[in-house]
This record gives structure tokens, C-alpha cells and sequence, in this order.
């Protein structure tokens, strides 16, 4: 009686494990809403301050290709403002182009541009979201910190990219100024489950057809849970051009200090 | 004469093309190629201006070739040295003479030319610099009151580039501030239109030089009387600037030269002496934006010395405004930016000293004036720019005719290394009003640069 009191105790005591271990995997994983998905990786991967340099290859749909070389600046202020630098070392007739960005919670951001040209900064309209960066594939909006508070997040499925398990999430604007500013209608993230980072992405105009698709390729840990993608290909499908974006000499949380996001750096005076 | 010209004009093209292919394939072993090519950029250019009327005493056609380095050297990271070494040539003799005085005060261009020069200690908040600079003052774009510490070239009048000036400069930066000291010891003036070139002013009887532009006929005009190597002599500018809640204010002082001669009249002796005449410009700006425009005002209250000049208050009021592609795509167009500004000078106080005449319509030349220009981007390597003055003078006088210019371009791209410009510039206006000065001068204009 004893024996058979014992093994009801332990089958009981598997199943509850088994219950347990079971609800444990649905909170890391299955049962997860997109908006978590994307508040894992936020919480995973956002640095505190960002410095690198970054090769832009250029190539248009004949095989043409032209190349930037950029040195990239970002910051994280304490009031969770981003700031950001972006200086043009190469070709020729842009280098030394610089552009300064100050986010701004209840107005318009800050931005200005210096062209060695003009010998000045000049305080410019904050760029259309929609813009092209540069001529390159980018527009201005998929160069910016995703900002979770303007869009709704929809887990709509997994698939394996590159043999890795991945969520995929949609992304929709959910406010009427991101609405009216966001060139898409829709985008969709691939998210690895394994170190939730985004691998792929595909971005949908407002008549909700494909119009653009980027890859991230050799992810290094940069630092504790931090990855990044050294390579990240976008692609333009109707325009059939390409834009490869190589990182290198990337420096995270290394105090970059909040003196190299002002005027004077911008001029290099 | 001609041959000699065309020789110089050839002697700095195979220069400049054999020093920038050189560098170009340097092998990058060597220690010597390895600097030039992280430290020496440059470009050559070659312009070609083709006028549509004839002049008496210049060509048609005036060409120009330039060679320009940019070398830049960083020691013990904090001191930098900045060069930017010229050599030019063209065809209308408006270059001559192998160096430019320490004091850069030719009348004509040089053939070898520091254009740039300068060393600066970079401190963590504050900077020193000494030597050839230029100063960018002010937020408007097509004429700023407030930017007076350099010369300008005004050999050919629309080019009117601007000139380095020797000085130190001291900037100190606070949090989302700035400030900033100029000391300049050496006087340069402007460099003016050759007396027998196209961009002389000319009398209402068409012919004529007049006395620099002071609406007078003197036989004679004497060598410009510069401003004395001295103590008192020296000029000094300060600007402030800060960036408060998406606004960019600035507050500025010069106490220098005016770098325009007024005339000092002898009529016993028939004889005007240019001179420069001292002045105190108080000046501000601001820059701020609202969605897609950015707008911006500049003003300077310009009091001269002993009643020598009127002195007058200018302004400028006016702002950008961009149309990004998902608007113009229709229009096969990138990017619209248009720029539309309005400027107007004020008469504080009337010139009472009759000794001397001001060339009123050379320096003061948008008194009641339109700029625009409209820059309209077909893709990464097409543009077209439109951009013109118009000159409104209600009560017409004899300097004061409506006159305008307007100046279409277009840019292309071949590569990231060639670029080619080609436009036409056009002047209308009264013979004594400022542009009508020139309106036989109408002509188009083609540049072509190798950048590396």
C-alpha cells in the first residue's frame, strides 16, 4: 500500500514538473507577445554609447558600385534621448559632410548639417523619415533606434533563417503621426530566439506590397548579451539596387563623451 | 603675350596631372606616398567663361585652371596643421606674379597662392589658432551682414570668393555654446575689378571707369592708402552663439576696415585716393525650424568712422523650405529645397564728410532686394539650380534702377572623382544699378573637376 502511495506521489510530482517545466518554456519562448519579443531585445541589446565606422557599398541594378566611408557617433542621453553624429570620410566630394542629430521628446528633433563647402552649419528641417540616406538603400527611419512606443507588435509566426529558429513579428505603426511620417505600412522583423536579434527584415509600402529587404550577417558578441551584425545588405526590390553596410572598429560602452555631439565637432573647429 | 599665357595655362595642367596621377598610384610601401595619400587631398579644376558680347580689352572667352591641395597633419593629437597650397592660371591676365605678399594685397591673383594656412592647439573646451583662416558668420544664405572679417575677390564680380585672412582666433565651448575671438594684425583689403576688365564699374555713359564705383569721373585715381602696420591699426571680431530649445541665437561685434575703399576727393588735383574706412558692426542672427522650414534672420548695425560712409543697419529675413521624394516622385525628382529670402539695408546716419564719396552701390548692393534659388535634385548625380536677385527700387534714382541676375546650372556627376557644372549667367538692369553695371557681361560659364 505504502509502495503504490509512493509511486502515485512521484508520478504526480513528474507531471507538475512536467507542467512546470512546460509553462517555464511558453513564458521564454511560444506564448510570448511580439511586444515582449521586441522589449527582450531592446532590453538585450541597446548600448549606452556607440562609436564605429562603417563601409557603404553602393551597387545599382547594372553592377555599378560606389563607396562611403562613414564614422558613426551615438549616445544615450539620461533622459533616454538619443544623439547622434555622422561624419563622411570618403569619396572626395562629400568627406568631411557631417550630420548632427539631437532627439527631442515634445518638439522636433535637432539636426544640423555641415558641408566643408559652405564653411558653416546650417540648422535644417529634421530629414523626411521616408528619405533616402545618402543615396544609399536606407531611408532615414531604418537608421534610428526602433522606438517601441509608436508601433504594435504582432508575433505571426517562427521560420529558421540561416538554420537558426526565429520569431517573426510584425511591426505597425499605431500612432497617426508615425502613420503619416513612416514611409511603411508594414514591417516584419526576424527575431533569432536564441539571442533575440533581428536577422532579417522585410519593409512594406503603404500599398502593402514588398518593397525592401535587409540581411544581417556576421553577428559578433560584442559584449555579455550583446550582439551585433557586422554586415547588413539591403535591398531594394523595385529599384534593383543593393547597399552593403561592413562595420568596423565598433566600440561599445566606452563613454563617449556628450561633448562629441555638438557644433564644434560637427565643424571639426 | 597670348602664347606666353596659353604656355602657363598648359605648364600648370601637365603639373597638376602629373602630381595628382602620381598620387593616385603611389605605391603604398613606400613611407613618403603613404602620408601624401592619408594626408594630402585635393582637386583640379578647369573653368571656362564664355561671354556673349564683346569687351574692348578682354576676350571672348576667359579660361582658368586651378590646383588646390589640402594637406593636414595631426601632431600629439592635440595641434593640427591645415595647408591649402594653390596654383592657378587664365587666360585674361588675371593672375600674375609667381607669390602673394605675406599681407595679400595684389591686385591680381598670384600664380602660387596660400589660400589656407593655419595651425590650432585643440584644448578639451577651448581651441587656439593662428594663421591663414576663414570666418563663416551669420545664418542667411545669400548675403550675411554680419560675415565681415574676410576679403573677397571680386576680380570677376560674381565669383566674388572669399580670401583667407591672417589672424588668431581663440574659441571657448560651453555646454550647447560657443565663443569666439578674432584678432586680425594685418590689414588685406578686397580685391577689386581690374580697371580695364569686364567687372569694372562703368558710368552711365557706358565707357568709363568710374572712380571704384563712386558714381564720380576723377582722372586720376591714386594708389590705395592701407591701413598702417600698427597697435591701433589692428581689428577684432567676438561672436556668441547658443542653441536653446530648437532655436540658434548669435550676437556679434567687428571693429575693423571695411575691406571696400570709399574715395577721398581732391579737385584741385583731379585725383581720388581709395581709402578704407574704420567701422563698428554690431550684428545677430537666429536659425530655428518648423516641420519641413527652416527660417532665419540676420541683421548688423555698420557704423562708420567720422561720417566717411552712411552708416546703415541690413537685414536679412527668409527661410528654406524641402519637398522630399514621396512628394515630387511625380516629377521624377529626389528632393526640391527652395530657398527665399528678403533683405533691405536701413540709413542710420547720412555720410557728412565731403572730402569723401562711398561706392554706395558696390557695398550696398541689396538694398531692397529678392534671393531665392531653387535646387532640385533628380537623383545622387543630377541637379539643377536656379538661383537670382532681384533689386526693387521704387523711387529710381540715378544708382537706384530695378536690377536683377539669375544664374540656372546644372550638376552632374560622372563619377565620385568627376564632376562637371554648366549654366548661363544673366544681368538686366539700368546702366548705373548694381547687375545693369554688367549687363554686356552676360555669358555661360562650364567647370569641370577631378577631385582626389
Amino acid at each position: 500500500m505504502k509502495n503504490v502511495k509512493i509511486s502515485i506521489l512521484s508520478r504526480l510530482i513528474v507531471i507538475v514538473a512536467l507542467i512546470f517545466s512546460l509553462s517555464g518554456a511558453s513564458l521564454s519562448g511560444e506564448q510570448m507577445t511580439g511586444r515582449q519579443i521586441m522589449d527582450k531585445q531592446k532590453q538585450l541589446h541597446e548600448s549606452k554609447d556607440e562609436e564605429f565606422k562603417q563601409d557603404m557599398l553602393l551597387i545599382d541594378r547594372n553592377g555599378n558600385t560606389s563607396k562611403r566611408e562613414v564614422e558613426n557617433y551615438y549616445l544615450k542621453t539620461p533622459e533616454k534621448l538619443t544623439k547622434t553624429m555622422i561624419i563622411f570620410l570618403s569619396p572626395t566630394d562629400v568627406r568631411g559632410t557631417g550630420l548632427l542629430t539631437w532627439e527631442q521628446k515634445t518638439r522636433e528633433d535637432d539636426q544640423w548639417l555641415y558641408l566643408p563647402a559652405s564653411g558653416k552649419e546650417r540648422r535644417i528641417a529634421a530629414s523626411g523619415k521616408k528619405n533616402k540616406f545618402m543615396g544609399t538603400d536606407f531611408a532615414y527611419e531604418d537608421l534610428r533606434p526602433e522606438n517601441l512606443e509608436t508601433h504594435t507588435y504582432n508575433l505571426v509566426g517562427s521560420e529558421a533563417v540561416g538554420g537558426k529558429d526565429c520569431y517573426i513579428v510584425e511591426a505597425l505603426p499605431s500612432t497617426d503621426q508615425e502613420k503619416a511620417e513612416s514611409g511603411y505600412a508594414k514591417r516584419k522583423f526576424w527575431i533569432r530566439k536564441d539571442i533575440f536579434l533581428s536577422i532579417k527584415k522585410e519593409f512594406y509600402n503603404k500599398q502593402g506590397q514588398l518593397e525592401k529587404v535587409s540581411v544581417d550577417e556576421d553577428l559578433d558578441n560584442v559584449s555579455g548579451s550583446m550582439w551585433r551584425s557586422k554586415k547588413v545588405t539591403m535591398e531594394d526590390l523595385k529599384a534593383k539596387h543593393k547597399t552593403v553596410l561592413a562595420t568596423t572598429d565598433r566600440k561599445i560602452d566606452k563613454g563617449v563623451p556628450d561633448s562629441k555631439f555638438t557644433l564644434r565637432e560637427l565643424t571639426k573647429k | 603675350m597670348t602664347m606666353l599665357i596659353m604656355m602657363r595655362f598648359w605648364t600648370a595642367w601637365i603639373l597638376s596631372i602629373f602630381v595628382f596621377l602620381s598620387s593616385a598610384s603611389a605605391d603604398e610601401e613606400n613611407p613618403v606616398n603613404k602620408w601624401i595619400q592619408d594626408h594630402v587631398k585635393g582637386s583640379v579644376r578647369y573653368r571656362n567663361f564664355s561671354h556673349f558680347g564683346r569687351h574692348k580689352h578682354e576676350k571672348m572667352v576667359r579660361q582658368e585652371g586651378i590646383l588646390r591641395l589640402d594637406v593636414e597633419q595631426t601632431f600629439q593629437e592635440r595641434w593640427r596643421l591645415f595647408l591649402t597650397p594653390q596654383w592657378k592660371v587664365d587666360s585674361a591676365n588675371y593672375t600674375a606674379g609667381g607669390f602673394q605678399d605675406f599681407r595679400d594685397t595684389y591686385q591680381r591673383d598670384s600664380y602660387f597662392y596660400v589660400r589656407e594656412g593655419h595651425l590650432k592647439y585643440r584644448g578639451d573646451d577651448f581651441d587656439l589658432t593662428v594663421g591663414k583662416q576663414f570666418f563663416t558668420w551669420g545664418t542667411a544664405e545669400g548675403y550675411n551682414p554680419t560675415d565681415n572679417l574676410n576679403p573677397r575677390n571680386y576680380l570677376d564680380i560674381p565669383q566674388r570668393e572669399k580670401m583667407g585672412i591672417f589672424s588668431f582666433s581663440a574659441g571657448y565651448y560651453p555646454t550647447d555654446a560657443s565663443l569666439s575671438f578674432v584678432l586680425i594684425p594685418l590689414f588685406t583689403p578686397s580685391r577689386l575689378p581690374l580697371r580695364h576688365s569686364r567687372w569694372t564699374a562703368t558710368s552711365s555713359l557706358g565707357e568709363r571707369p568710374e572712380a571704384l564705383g563712386s558714381g564720380t569721373e576723377i582722372g586720376t585715381i591714386q594708389q590705395r592708402e592701407l591701413p598702417g602696420k600698427r597697435l591701433d591699426k589692428m581689428q577684432v571680431g567676438f561672436r556668441a552663439k547658443k542653441s536653446i530649445s530648437g532655436w540658434d541665437f548669435s550676437l556679434s561685434y567687428f571693429d575693423g576696415f571695411d575691406t571696400l575703399p570709399v574715395i577721398r576727393e581732391d579737385t584741385n588735383t583731379n585725383t581720388a585716393t581709395p581709402r578704407f574706412n574704420r567701422m563698428r558692426i554690431v550684428g545677430g542672427d537666429f536659425s530655428t525650424t518648423s516641420g519641413k522650414l527652416e527660417y532665419h534672420g540676420e541683421w548688423a548695425v555698420r557704423l562708420y568712422e567720422a561720417g566717411r560712409a552712411t552708416s546703415i543697419l541690413p537685414f536679412v529675413f527668409g527661410g528654406n523650405y524641402t519637398w522630399d521624394e514621396d512628394q515630387v516622385n511625380w516629377l521624377w525628382l529626389d528632393q526640391i529645397i527652395w530657398t527665399l529670402e528678403y533683405s533691405k539695408d536701413i540709413t542710420l546716419h547720412k555720410r557728412d564728410n565731403p572730402d569723401y564719396r562711398e561706392s554706395s552701390i558696390f557695398t550696398r548692393p541689396f538694398q531692397n532686394a529678392i534671393l531665392s534659388r531653387l535646387a532640385l535634385k533628380v537623383d545622387e548625380n543630377n541637379e539643377f539650380h536656379l538661383s537670382g536677385n532681384y533689386n526693387i527700387h521704387r523711387h529710381r534714382t540715378e544708382h537706384h534702377h530695378n536690377n536683377s541676375y539669375l544664374q540656372p546650372k546644372i550638376i552632374h556627376k560622372f563619377s565620385d572623382a568627376w564632376k562637371i557644372e554648366g549654366g548661363v549667367e544673366l544681368f538686366w538692369g539700368a546702366q548705373n544699378s548694381f547687375w545693369g553695371k554688367w549687363k554686356k557681361n552676360d555669358r555661360s560659364f562650364l567647370f569641370l573637376t577631378y577631385l582626389f
